[in-house]
């Protein structure tokens, strides 16, 4: 039995049908991918995945527990980023992870205790007491990574975790996000970055109304290393 | 019930960082019962100048400074009462509209916590600083109000009845939860921020100038009626709740 499983997983707004279909499994360690068209469905499916959406039909499991029940009955099974971050801009970033945290049953103090290594890598320590308003989109969605990964989740879904962020700040969360998928986190993500895509994913697949297709990636897994232009603009 | 206090204390903290909001409410508070004080206070130097006193007899024939106060001070009360209803409501709309701005509102919908807990804990939050504003400057004015001779005749509109009471206390912030209520629950189910903002205009409007009237009413018509009209805002609010939870869990329920 997989991690993640769908079978037959579709959802319909009234009359339209959004995506229909959908046969998924995914390994921990697994990073699946999902490209395809704007409106393809590339965000419902990671919705119906998380949880937060119920399918109209088909089933999709995580653990065995249906996706929809997963908050209650296995709190921080599945970790969650989305394009926008999702923080409060009056708080400051370590505000914000303490109200998190404490939604989910941590201490502000062991939620700062789960953070600190984080922090040190996604490269952000010290900068956590701002407000997060005026805080860089990079550094919005380290801060997200970090919310999403507090309670060492078993799956990680991301949409479109990258699609506001400079080249370095990209490359920093491709790292840690590959990173935790050699630890043993299944990682769904839906990106426009094909190149990023090539190199992190396991599996890639197309999404439009449904998975049209499914590749798997040859080579090695990992961000690529760092070219010229990169270490130019960090030395910069 | 810690998830509700959770949520509330971080409404609380964020709209503390907005001292300049604080300020408008607060200023909105004192203008109306600044200007109930003040008209209390001329009424009284009218009382006491005999040439003024007769003016206002043949300008306004059968009334006394004294019968002005009556009418100033329910004013006072219902104006007050209907700008502090206005003030929740659009603060508690604007508590889960934020939300859904700031992307946060997935996230509290993921977490582990019962709807109806989350939007009670929204109303509470964005209610709480409004309404010790709103106790504040009624209860300051109400205090100055007594202090003047003239406001003594009218005594059920002041601090001496336990019906003023009842209102500042009970009334007033039950009422507020009932149109707080109404507009989470909207702004968390609306299709699009124009819509919530919208719909929450109309609550507003209406829902304020009717529950500030009624809240105005039941002072004058007695305890009885006064204890019902809060236990009516305090079923509202809890059913209001009650059908954003259920109408927010259609899809997914927590």
């Amino acid at each position: 039995m997989s991690l993640l499983e769908a079978r037959g997983l579709g959802r319909r707004f009234g009359a339209v049908s959004c995506l229909a279909g959908v046969d998924l499994d995914l390994e921990a360690g697994e990073v699946l991918g999902l490209i395809g068209p704007n409106g393809g469905g590339k965000s419902t499916l990671l919705l119906l995945l998380a949880g937060l959406v119920r399918p109209t039909e088909g089933t999709v499991t995580i653990g065995g527990i249906p996706a929809h029940e997963l908050a209650t009955r296995a709190t921080g099974t599945v970790g969650l980023i989305t394009a926008e971050a999702g923080l409060y801009p009056l708080l400051t970033g370590r505000e914000n992870l303490a109200f998190f945290g404490g939604l989910l049953g941590l201490e502000a103090t062991e939620v700062d205790r789960r953070a600190e290594p984080l922090l040190r890598e996604l490269e952000i320590a010290g900068e956590l007491d701002r407000p997060s308003a005026s805080y860089s989109s990079g550094m919005r969605q380290k801060v997200s990574l970090i919310r999403a990964l507090l309670l060492d989740p078993r799956v990680l879904l991301l949409d479109e975790p990258t699609s506001h962020l400079d080249p370095v700040s990209a490359h920093t969360l491709h790292v840690a996000i590959r990173r935790r998928a050699d630890a043993g986190v299944a990682v769904v993500i839906a990106t426009h970055d094909l190149h990023a895509a090539e190199h992190i994913c396991d599996r890639v697949a197309f999404v439009d109304g449904g998975i049209r297709r499914t590749e798997a990636m040859s080579g090695p897994r990992g961000v690529p290393p760092q070219g010229p232009l990169l270490d130019l603009w960090r030395s910069a | 019930m810690s998830g509700v206090w959770h949520v509330a204390r971080r409404e609380i903290l964020e709209q503390r960082r907005q001292p300049a909001m604080l300020a408008v409410v607060t200023s909105l508070y004192v203008i109306v019962a600044g200007s109930a004080v003040t008209a209390v206070a001329a009424l009284a130097t009218i009382e006491a100048t005999p040439v003024a006193f007769q003016m206002v007899e043949q300008l306004l024939p059968g009334t006394t400074p004294s019968s002005l106060v009556h009418t100033t001070l329910s004013l006072q009360t219902f104006l007050g009462f209907t700008q502090y209803l206005g003030i929740s409501a659009v603060a508690c709309g604007h508590a889960v509209l934020h939300d859904r701005q700031c992307g946060t509102f997935t996230f509290l919908l993921m977490a582990p916590i019962r709807r109806s807990a989350l939007l009670a804990g929204k109303v509470l939050g964005a209610v709480a600083l409004p309404t010790a504003g709103y106790v504040v400057v009624n209860l300051s004015a109400g205090l100055i109000e007594l202090a003047m001779p003239i406001a003594q005749d009218a005594h059920h509109w002041l601090p001496t009845s336990l019906g003023w009471w009842v209102a500042l206390l009970a009334g007033g912030p039950s009422w507020s939860l009932w149109v707080g209520a109404i507009c989470a629950s909207i702004s968390s189910l609306a299709r699009d921020v124009r819509t919530a903002q919208q719909a929450t205009w109309f609550v507003v409007f209406f829902a304020s100038l009717a529950a500030g009237g009624m809240l105005t009413w039941s002072i004058d018509a007695g305890l009885m009626e006064q204890m019902a009209v809060v236990l009516l805002a305090v079923t509202g609010a809890a059913t209001a709740l009650s059908a954003g939870a259920a109408l927010l869990s259609r899809d997914v329920g927590r």
